[in-house]
């Protein structure tokens, strides 16, 4: 269930025309952009299925809303300016605390981790969408605002603005915004960090459009010339296989559950850090970037 | 399923099969010539920086490599227009193996 106006759905075909637009323009080496035709076809696939996946979920997500709704606090008149401005910070706040969660703990991390299974950095990374962010339950995140009183279709159409912004941001054919620009907003260079797999960027530029949030919670790292980002996983995906790229996380928390010996060990694996093991055998974000702190003597 | 919803999905895989086939014919991916050593040490050390390998093998016509350091084996293979790259335990029948990579090494 939607509300009647949908941001994501009026874009759509925005979103066709750019990917096209930039494959053209990289082909006359007008702009700088990467497309090998499976990677392409299987970002567009992960977005269609789930599209999909979200005609399952989305009535739950709504009727929940709505529920909660009916037990907030205030009033909040959707026809207010002022509603939306605050809704705008609200929304991109929980949007930078979801962001956080989905990476620094596995079980979210397992419903997020496809959208970084690409080692391309074009338009159509941005439709590798999750299939089972509803199963993962972080939509519960947003239940608040509408506790408090936003309605919960004042909710979906922002987030639905969110994530219509962050489309245009992957994307390597802009290099740099003017610098007032990148110092609030979430641009191209911020988020090409947040997908790059060097050790010096995991973990950084959680924010969905402000990246204000980032410089305030000590999550920015700013993109360097002298590192150029190089994209997908740690460990990158062997193969183009939709369900493969769409479960292989939670395949493996399956198999860890099943040779775990305690509930320290499947808290661990279920929640701890992606990578987190009992005998600290296995890489986290943190180890690999201490591990390159110490090789180069660098901070960050 | 009502049919306003099926029209919707038809667009949206006849939409993805235009880009698909627009990305196809554009034909920007990146260039992948067979690797040589020297190829495969940067590639590796990308995934593996604080392994040195001491000796390269070069797979499936350039298309991969294996090298050995002590009695690991860095494993590396093309997909697509890129290179995965997988530690593990050394094993003889690694060098000239085919198919390539080695079976379990995808996953």
């Amino acid at each position: 269930m939607k509300p009647d106006i949908d941001p994501v759905t009026l874009a759509v075909p925005f979103f066709v025309l750019a990917v096209v637009l930039e494959i053209i323009l990289a082909r006359f080496g007008k702009a700088k952009a990467v497309y090998e035709p499976k990677d392409a076809a299987t970002s567009l696939l992960m977005g269609f299925g789930s599209s999909i996946a979200g005609l399952f979920t989305g009535g739950l997500i709504f009727a929940t809303s709505l529920w909660v709704y009916q037990h907030r606090l205030f009033d909040i008149p959707m026809t207010a300016i002022w509603a939306w401005v605050v809704i705008f910070f609200a929304e991109d706040l929980t949007y930078y605390w979801f962001h956080r969660l989905s990476h620094e703990r596995r079980f979210w991390w397992a419903s997020h981790v496809n959208h970084h299974s690409s080692q391309h950095y074009n338009l159509t990374t941005a439709l590798r969408q999750t299939w089972t962010g509803g199963v993962a339950g972080t939509w519960l995140l947003w239940l608040p605002l509408s506790f408090i009183g936003f309605p919960p279709a004042m909710v979906a159409i922002q987030k639905g603005i969110s994530l219509v912004y962050q489309f245009w941001i992957h994307t390597e054919a802009v290099k740099r915004m003017p610098r007032w620009f990148e110092a609030v907003f979430n641009t191209p260079s911020h988020h090409r960090v947040h997908h790059a797999r060097n050790p010096r960027y995991l973990d950084a530029n959680y924010a969905g459009i402000l990246i204000i949030w980032d410089r305030l919670f000590g999550t920015f790292t700013p993109e360097t010339d002298e590192e150029p980002p190089r994209y997908g996983l740690v460990r990158n995906l062997g193969g183009f296989n939709l369900l493969h790229v769409a479960f292989h996380e939670w395949i493996g928390i399956g198999k860890d559950l099943l040779k775990s010996r305690s509930p320290r060990e499947v808290v661990g694996y279920l929640f701890g850090p992606p990578g987190w093991s009992p005998d600290g055998s296995r890489d986290t974000s943190a180890s690999l970037k201490a591990k390159w702190r110490a090789r180069t003597g660098r901070d960050g | 399923m009502n049919k306003a919803l099926l029209i919707q999905l038809l667009t949206s895989a006849g939409m993805v099969a235009g880009m698909v086939a627009v990305a196809w014919w554009a034909k920007i991916a990146r260039p992948t010539p067979p690797l040589d050593e020297t190829a495969v040490r940067t590639l590796l050390a990308d995934d593996f920086p604080d392994i040195e390998p001491d000796q390269v093998w070069i797979a499936d016509q350039g298309r991969g490599a294996v090298a050995r350091a002590g009695d690991k084996a860095l494993v590396l293979f093309r997909l697509g227009d890129g290179y995965v790259a997988r530690l593990a335990p050394w094993r003889d029948d690694f060098i000239g193996a085919t198919p390539w990579p080695p079976k379990g090494m995808r996953a």
